[in-house]
């Protein structure tokens, strides 16, 4: 056994490393706390962020402040802000940013010290709750599929705990913005109906969380095919090089 | 005879492997090769896919949710805005990607297997290469096989 592993794979799905651009990492702490974390594979952290960004974004009312203030009303932001909250928010977020980039660093430089290690990953796992395997996916399917529904992307992928965190905060923001209702009087022309409808203070999450999905979808399906093709590769040498095998060279006939 | 054939990385390969095992190939007479990728190919390049699309989906985040903000003062709602502003950021990001990358086209890594086998079992086995995706197939002949 490696001391220094590059892939896990057990009937949750699998963790791995691999060489990630710290900043964007960073980015995606900063349009949605949680999600940086998710894309390192730190689901604990990552999830505990995601219930503090909500719990005091939508306390603070800082998704609503948002609006006035691109809408130019910058009183009315400042009036609707809650100041009990907002201030619980910055040291959070600047950490959350500063961690995962750090997290991205540190993991790059492991990455480079198991990347010649033997590859240790099952390439099946059977157990009573789920069936996982290797396999190449298409990883624009995946992203999609994330765009339509946050999660779904993850279940394709087999991401299970972020698959899971993501469904349930899509019902969660879904239900309490009415993005839905408004569709449906969109569709039905009723335009000023929508707009009116629809809660900004929640509706302001799905651009992140939308694009985060399906960005984290695209990302980690890439990187499992690559694991796919390792494993493959690391059982081809090891199992079907016969002793004494030899290559014929064709003979050439006389003209 | 001797079968040369070109596959990609898939399932479909250990597929191939059991299957001539049941054809009564000997493990001896099968050489498998995973070809290495040139080496300034294994270094990550914005012409991943997934590199290419970086930007496309930091911009749609950003101009999505700049977008919705306005939209609510704007004739046609934060919806319509919001999802018109995420489509365009997304093509900005990727188009920028695009440009300053340089378009090399990427290869997937490919894999050799040669097998040994009777005149009369080659056309049996062609086909089930051809079956399970082979790439490429060629076969030679040799005056006096070393194995058959």
């Amino acid at each position: 056994m490696p001391r220094r592993i590059k892939a896990y794979h057990s009937c949750l799905g699998i963790a791995q490393l691999y060489d990630r651009n710290p900043f964007v990492v960073a980015w995606w702490s900063a349009a949605f706390p949680g999600f940086g974390h998710m894309l390192l594979n730190m689901h604990l952290r990552g999830n505990l962020f995601f219930l503090f960004e909500i719990l005091i974004n939508v306390n603070a009312k800082l998704n609503l402040a948002m609006v006035y203030t691109f809408c130019g009303k910058f009183e009315s932001a400042k009036n609707v802000i809650d100041t009990r909250w907002i201030l619980l928010y910055i040291p959070f977020y600047f950490f959350c940013i500063w961690d995962s980039y750090r997290s991205a660093i540190d993991m790059n430089k492991l990455n480079d010290l198991a990347k010649d290690e033997k590859l240790t990953v099952q390439a099946m796992v059977i157990k009573n709750c789920d069936i996982c395997f290797l396999d190449k996916r298409n990883p624009l399917i995946a992203a999609i599929y994330s765009l339509f529904m946050p999660g779904l992307g993850q279940i394709y992928t087999k991401r299970t705990i972020p698959a899971i965190a993501l469904l349930i905060w899509t019902l969660v923001i879904s239900y309490f913005s009415k993005d839905l209702e408004a569709v449906e009087r969109l569709v039905s022309g009723d335009i000023i109906g929508a707009t009116r409808i629809v809660d900004g203070e929640w509706l302001l999450f799905f651009p992140s969380l939308i694009f985060g999905a399906s960005y984290d979808a695209l990302a980690s399906t890439v990187e499992q095919n690559h694991i796919f093709t390792l494993e493959q590769k690391q059982y081809l040498w090891n199992e079907w090089q016969p002793a004494h095998f030899y290559i014929n060279l064709p003979i050439r006939k006389e003209e | 005879m001797q079968i040369l054939a070109l596959f990609e990385h898939s399932l479909s390969i250990e597929i191939v492997l059991s299957a001539l095992m049941q054809k009564d190939i000997n493990k001896n007479y099968i050489g498998v090769f995973p070809l290495d990728q040139p080496p300034h190919s294994t270094k990550r390049s914005i012409d991943d896919v997934q590199r290419r699309m970086d930007l496309g989906f930091i911009l749609a985040t950003a101009a999505g949710a700049i977008g919705a903000s306005i939209g609510f003062n704007l004739n046609l709602g934060p919806i319509i805005w919001g999802i018109a502003t995420s489509v365009g950021g997304f093509l900005s990001g990727y188009l920028i990607n695009v440009i300053l990358g340089k378009r090399k086209k990427k290869t997937e890594p490919q894999i050799i297997l040669v097998v040994h086998c009777p005149k009369s079992k080659t056309e049996e086995i062609c086909h089930l290469l051809w079956d399970y995706q082979s790439i490429g197939l060629t076969l030679t002949e040799c005056e006096v096989h070393p194995l058959h």
